[in-house]
Protein backbone atom coordinates (compact mmCIF):
# COMPACT_ATOMS: atom_id res chain seq x y z
CA UNK A 1 0.00 0.00 0.00
CA UNK A 2 1.44 3.36 -1.01
CA UNK A 3 1.95 5.95 1.76
CA UNK A 4 -0.30 9.05 1.49
CA UNK A 5 1.17 12.09 -0.21
CA UNK A 6 2.31 14.67 2.33
CA UNK A 7 2.98 18.36 1.89
CA UNK A 8 6.67 17.74 2.38
CA UNK A 9 7.13 15.14 -0.35
CA UNK A 10 8.92 16.27 -3.55
CA UNK A 11 5.92 15.26 -5.65
CA UNK A 12 3.59 17.44 -3.58
CA UNK A 13 5.97 20.36 -3.86
CA UNK A 14 6.09 19.96 -7.62
CA UNK A 15 2.28 19.77 -7.87
CA UNK A 16 1.90 22.87 -5.71
CA UNK A 17 4.51 24.63 -7.79
CA UNK A 18 2.69 23.78 -11.00
CA UNK A 19 -0.62 25.00 -9.54
CA UNK A 20 0.91 28.33 -8.63
CA UNK A 21 2.37 28.55 -12.10
CA UNK A 22 -1.04 28.01 -13.70
CA UNK A 23 -2.67 30.47 -11.29
CA UNK A 24 -0.21 33.19 -12.23
CA UNK A 25 0.00 32.31 -15.93
CA UNK A 26 3.30 30.51 -15.38
CA UNK A 27 4.79 33.75 -13.97
CA UNK A 28 4.99 35.13 -17.49
CA UNK A 29 5.33 38.92 -17.61
CA UNK A 30 1.90 40.54 -17.72
CA UNK A 31 1.13 43.44 -20.02
CA UNK A 32 -1.69 45.77 -18.99
CA UNK A 33 -0.86 48.79 -21.15
CA UNK A 34 0.94 49.50 -24.39
CA UNK A 35 4.52 50.60 -24.84
CA UNK A 36 5.97 54.11 -25.14
CA UNK A 37 5.74 55.36 -28.72
CA UNK A 38 8.15 58.08 -29.77
CA UNK A 39 6.14 58.75 -32.95
CA UNK A 40 3.15 59.65 -30.78
CA UNK A 41 5.35 61.69 -28.42
CA UNK A 42 6.87 63.71 -31.27
CA UNK A 43 3.54 63.98 -33.09
CA UNK A 44 1.75 65.43 -30.07
CA UNK A 45 4.62 67.82 -29.34
CA UNK A 46 4.59 69.10 -32.93
CA UNK A 47 0.82 69.43 -32.77
CA UNK A 48 1.10 71.49 -29.59
CA UNK A 49 3.59 73.85 -31.26
CA UNK A 50 1.17 74.46 -34.13
CA UNK A 51 -1.76 75.04 -31.79
CA UNK A 52 0.18 77.50 -29.62
CA UNK A 53 1.34 79.38 -32.73
CA UNK A 54 -2.24 79.59 -33.97
CA UNK A 55 -3.56 80.87 -30.63
CA UNK A 56 -0.79 83.46 -30.36
CA UNK A 57 -1.74 84.66 -33.81
CA UNK A 58 -5.41 84.97 -32.78
CA UNK A 59 -4.37 87.15 -29.85
CA UNK A 60 -1.74 89.31 -31.50
CA UNK A 61 -3.66 89.85 -34.74
CA UNK A 62 -7.10 90.20 -33.12
CA UNK A 63 -9.42 92.39 -35.15
CA UNK A 64 -7.32 92.15 -38.32
CA UNK A 65 -7.86 89.98 -41.44
CA UNK A 66 -4.98 87.79 -40.27
CA UNK A 67 -7.17 86.54 -37.40
CA UNK A 68 -10.16 85.69 -39.60
CA UNK A 69 -11.41 82.13 -39.62
CA UNK A 70 -9.74 79.90 -42.21
CA UNK A 71 -10.49 76.18 -42.32
CA UNK A 72 -6.96 75.09 -43.31
CA UNK A 73 -5.49 75.14 -39.80
CA UNK A 74 -8.38 73.16 -38.31
CA UNK A 75 -8.52 70.66 -41.17
CA UNK A 76 -4.78 70.00 -40.86
CA UNK A 77 -4.96 69.75 -37.06
CA UNK A 78 -7.80 67.23 -37.14
CA UNK A 79 -6.05 65.23 -39.87
CA UNK A 80 -2.88 65.02 -37.71
CA UNK A 81 -4.86 63.89 -34.69
CA UNK A 82 -6.80 61.32 -36.70
CA UNK A 83 -3.54 59.86 -38.00
CA UNK A 84 -2.11 59.61 -34.48
CA UNK A 85 -5.36 58.08 -33.20
CA UNK A 86 -5.24 55.48 -35.99
CA UNK A 87 -1.71 54.60 -34.94
CA UNK A 88 -2.85 54.27 -31.33
CA UNK A 89 -5.77 52.03 -32.29
CA UNK A 90 -3.46 49.83 -34.36
CA UNK A 91 -1.03 49.47 -31.44
CA UNK A 92 -1.13 46.97 -28.61
CA UNK A 93 -3.21 48.16 -25.62
CA UNK A 94 -3.15 51.85 -26.50
CA UNK A 95 -6.92 52.35 -26.31
CA UNK A 96 -6.58 54.96 -23.55
CA UNK A 97 -4.39 57.06 -25.83
CA UNK A 98 -6.82 56.58 -28.73
CA UNK A 99 -9.66 57.93 -26.55
CA UNK A 100 -7.55 60.89 -25.49
CA UNK A 101 -6.73 61.74 -29.10
CA UNK A 102 -10.37 61.43 -30.22
CA UNK A 103 -11.30 63.73 -27.34
CA UNK A 104 -8.60 66.23 -28.40
CA UNK A 105 -10.02 66.17 -31.91
CA UNK A 106 -13.42 67.07 -30.43
CA UNK A 107 -11.79 70.01 -28.62
CA UNK A 108 -10.23 71.28 -31.85
CA UNK A 109 -13.66 71.11 -33.45
CA UNK A 110 -15.01 73.19 -30.53
CA UNK A 111 -12.25 75.73 -31.14
CA UNK A 112 -13.14 75.81 -34.83
CA UNK A 113 -16.77 76.61 -33.97
CA UNK A 114 -15.65 79.29 -31.50
CA UNK A 115 -13.43 80.90 -34.11
CA UNK A 116 -16.25 80.88 -36.69
CA UNK A 117 -18.56 82.38 -34.06
CA UNK A 118 -16.24 85.20 -32.98
CA UNK A 119 -14.64 85.88 -36.34
CA UNK A 120 -11.33 87.78 -36.09
CA UNK A 121 -12.26 89.29 -32.70
CA UNK A 122 -12.09 86.41 -30.24
CA UNK A 123 -11.74 87.96 -26.75
CA UNK A 124 -8.33 87.49 -25.15
CA UNK A 125 -9.84 85.69 -22.17
CA UNK A 126 -11.59 83.23 -24.47
CA UNK A 127 -8.34 82.51 -26.30
CA UNK A 128 -6.68 82.03 -22.92
CA UNK A 129 -9.46 79.67 -21.78
CA UNK A 130 -9.10 77.61 -24.96
CA UNK A 131 -5.32 77.59 -24.53
CA UNK A 132 -5.60 76.36 -20.91
CA UNK A 133 -7.95 73.54 -21.83
CA UNK A 134 -5.80 72.39 -24.73
CA UNK A 135 -2.59 72.57 -22.66
CA UNK A 136 -4.09 70.41 -19.90
CA UNK A 137 -5.32 67.98 -22.52
CA UNK A 138 -2.01 67.68 -24.35
CA UNK A 139 0.02 67.55 -21.14
CA UNK A 140 -2.14 64.68 -19.91
CA UNK A 141 -1.36 62.70 -23.05
CA UNK A 142 2.36 63.44 -22.80
CA UNK A 143 2.42 62.65 -19.07
CA UNK A 144 1.17 59.13 -19.71
CA UNK A 145 3.48 58.53 -22.68
CA UNK A 146 6.49 59.67 -20.65
CA UNK A 147 5.39 57.47 -17.75
CA UNK A 148 5.46 54.53 -20.17
CA UNK A 149 8.97 55.50 -21.21
CA UNK A 150 10.09 55.61 -17.57
CA UNK A 151 8.27 52.35 -16.94
CA UNK A 152 10.22 50.77 -19.78
CA UNK A 153 13.42 51.79 -18.03
CA UNK A 154 12.10 50.67 -14.62
CA UNK A 155 11.04 47.30 -15.85
CA UNK A 156 7.69 47.19 -17.56
CA UNK A 157 7.35 43.91 -19.43
CA UNK A 158 8.53 43.93 -23.04
CA UNK A 159 5.94 44.04 -25.81
CA UNK A 160 4.30 40.70 -26.50
CA UNK A 161 4.54 38.69 -29.68
CA UNK A 162 1.85 39.59 -32.22
CA UNK A 163 -1.57 38.49 -31.02
CA UNK A 164 -0.44 37.84 -27.48
CA UNK A 165 -1.22 39.59 -24.21
CA UNK A 166 1.33 37.78 -22.12
CA UNK A 167 5.05 37.73 -22.70
CA UNK A 168 6.78 34.57 -21.55
CA UNK A 169 10.54 34.38 -21.19
CA UNK B 1 12.04 22.60 0.86
CA UNK B 2 8.23 22.91 1.16
CA UNK B 3 6.67 26.13 -0.11
CA UNK B 4 5.17 28.33 2.60
CA UNK B 5 2.02 29.99 1.22
CA UNK B 6 1.92 32.68 3.91
CA UNK B 7 5.56 33.62 3.36
CA UNK B 8 5.04 33.60 -0.40
CA UNK B 9 2.15 36.02 -0.07
CA UNK B 10 4.13 38.23 2.30
CA UNK B 11 7.06 38.33 -0.12
CA UNK B 12 4.76 39.23 -3.02
CA UNK B 13 3.14 42.02 -1.01
CA UNK B 14 6.55 43.36 0.03
CA UNK B 15 7.45 43.57 -3.66
CA UNK B 16 4.15 45.00 -4.90
CA UNK B 17 2.93 47.41 -2.21
CA UNK B 18 5.70 50.05 -2.38
CA UNK B 19 5.17 50.30 -6.13
CA UNK B 20 1.43 50.67 -5.74
CA UNK B 21 1.74 53.26 -2.95
CA UNK B 22 4.21 55.45 -4.82
CA UNK B 23 2.30 55.14 -8.07
CA UNK B 24 -0.93 56.08 -6.36
CA UNK B 25 0.64 59.14 -4.75
CA UNK B 26 2.12 60.28 -8.08
CA UNK B 27 -1.20 59.86 -9.87
CA UNK B 28 -3.01 61.82 -7.16
CA UNK B 29 -0.48 64.67 -7.37
CA UNK B 30 -0.89 64.82 -11.13
CA UNK B 31 -4.70 64.71 -11.04
CA UNK B 32 -4.95 67.35 -8.31
CA UNK B 33 -2.77 69.79 -10.23
CA UNK B 34 -4.56 69.36 -13.52
CA UNK B 35 -8.08 69.38 -12.16
CA UNK B 36 -7.30 72.56 -10.21
CA UNK B 37 -6.47 74.24 -13.54
CA UNK B 38 -9.81 73.01 -14.87
CA UNK B 39 -11.66 74.51 -11.92
CA UNK B 40 -9.95 77.87 -12.50
CA UNK B 41 -10.91 77.68 -16.15
CA UNK B 42 -14.56 77.09 -15.27
CA UNK B 43 -14.54 80.21 -13.07
CA UNK B 44 -13.01 82.24 -15.89
CA UNK B 45 -15.62 81.12 -18.42
CA UNK B 46 -18.42 81.93 -16.00
CA UNK B 47 -16.98 85.40 -15.45
CA UNK B 48 -16.85 86.05 -19.19
CA UNK B 49 -20.47 84.93 -19.55
CA UNK B 50 -21.63 87.18 -16.73
CA UNK B 51 -19.65 90.11 -18.16
CA UNK B 52 -21.38 89.61 -21.51
CA UNK B 53 -18.10 88.97 -23.35
CA UNK B 54 -19.39 85.62 -24.60
CA UNK B 55 -22.86 84.22 -25.22
CA UNK B 56 -24.29 80.92 -24.01
CA UNK B 57 -23.34 78.99 -27.14
CA UNK B 58 -19.74 80.20 -26.89
CA UNK B 59 -19.67 79.39 -23.16
CA UNK B 60 -20.95 75.91 -23.95
CA UNK B 61 -18.09 75.37 -26.43
CA UNK B 62 -15.48 76.51 -23.90
CA UNK B 63 -17.01 74.29 -21.22
CA UNK B 64 -16.94 71.37 -23.64
CA UNK B 65 -13.22 71.94 -24.22
CA UNK B 66 -12.80 71.90 -20.46
CA UNK B 67 -14.83 68.69 -20.19
CA UNK B 68 -12.70 67.01 -22.88
CA UNK B 69 -9.53 68.05 -21.04
CA UNK B 70 -10.85 66.71 -17.73
CA UNK B 71 -11.64 63.45 -19.49
CA UNK B 72 -8.04 63.29 -20.74
CA UNK B 73 -6.74 63.87 -17.20
CA UNK B 74 -8.83 61.03 -15.79
CA UNK B 75 -7.81 58.73 -18.64
CA UNK B 76 -4.19 59.46 -17.80
CA UNK B 77 -4.85 58.59 -14.17
CA UNK B 78 -6.37 55.31 -15.37
CA UNK B 79 -3.30 54.69 -17.53
CA UNK B 80 -0.92 55.47 -14.66
CA UNK B 81 -2.85 52.95 -12.59
CA UNK B 82 -2.27 50.29 -15.23
CA UNK B 83 1.44 51.13 -15.44
CA UNK B 84 1.76 50.73 -11.69
CA UNK B 85 -0.34 47.60 -11.55
CA UNK B 86 1.83 46.05 -14.25
CA UNK B 87 5.04 46.95 -12.40
CA UNK B 88 3.63 45.62 -9.12
CA UNK B 89 2.29 42.40 -10.66
CA UNK B 90 5.54 41.63 -12.44
CA UNK B 91 7.54 42.40 -9.29
CA UNK B 92 5.35 39.99 -7.31
CA UNK B 93 5.65 37.35 -10.04
CA UNK B 94 9.41 37.78 -9.95
CA UNK B 95 9.35 36.85 -6.27
CA UNK B 96 7.32 33.70 -6.98
CA UNK B 97 9.71 32.67 -9.72
CA UNK B 98 12.76 32.72 -7.44
CA UNK B 99 11.09 31.02 -4.51
CA UNK B 100 9.33 28.31 -6.51
CA UNK B 101 12.43 27.48 -8.55
CA UNK B 102 14.42 27.18 -5.34
CA UNK B 103 11.76 24.97 -3.73
CA UNK B 104 11.46 22.56 -6.65
CA UNK B 105 15.20 22.67 -7.31
CA UNK B 106 14.97 23.20 -11.05
CA UNK B 107 13.99 26.15 -13.29
CA UNK B 108 10.29 25.38 -13.36
CA UNK B 109 9.40 29.04 -14.02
Amino acid sequence: MRPPMTLRSPLAVAVLGCSICLLFASACAIRLIGDYDDVIDKGITEFQTKVETHLISLESASGTPQAEYRPEFYDAAEASLNALASRARASFKKDILAKQLDSLCASIEDLRKLHKSFGPKMPRQSVEAARSALRVHIESILHLELALRRGKIAGLAPPPAPGGIVQCE
Amino acid sequence: MALNGEQLMEDMLQAALPILRKGGADALTFATGELRKMAELAVSVEAQLIAGEIDQAQAALLFDMQKQASKAVLLTVQGLGLVNAELALNAALGVIKGVVNTAVRFPLL
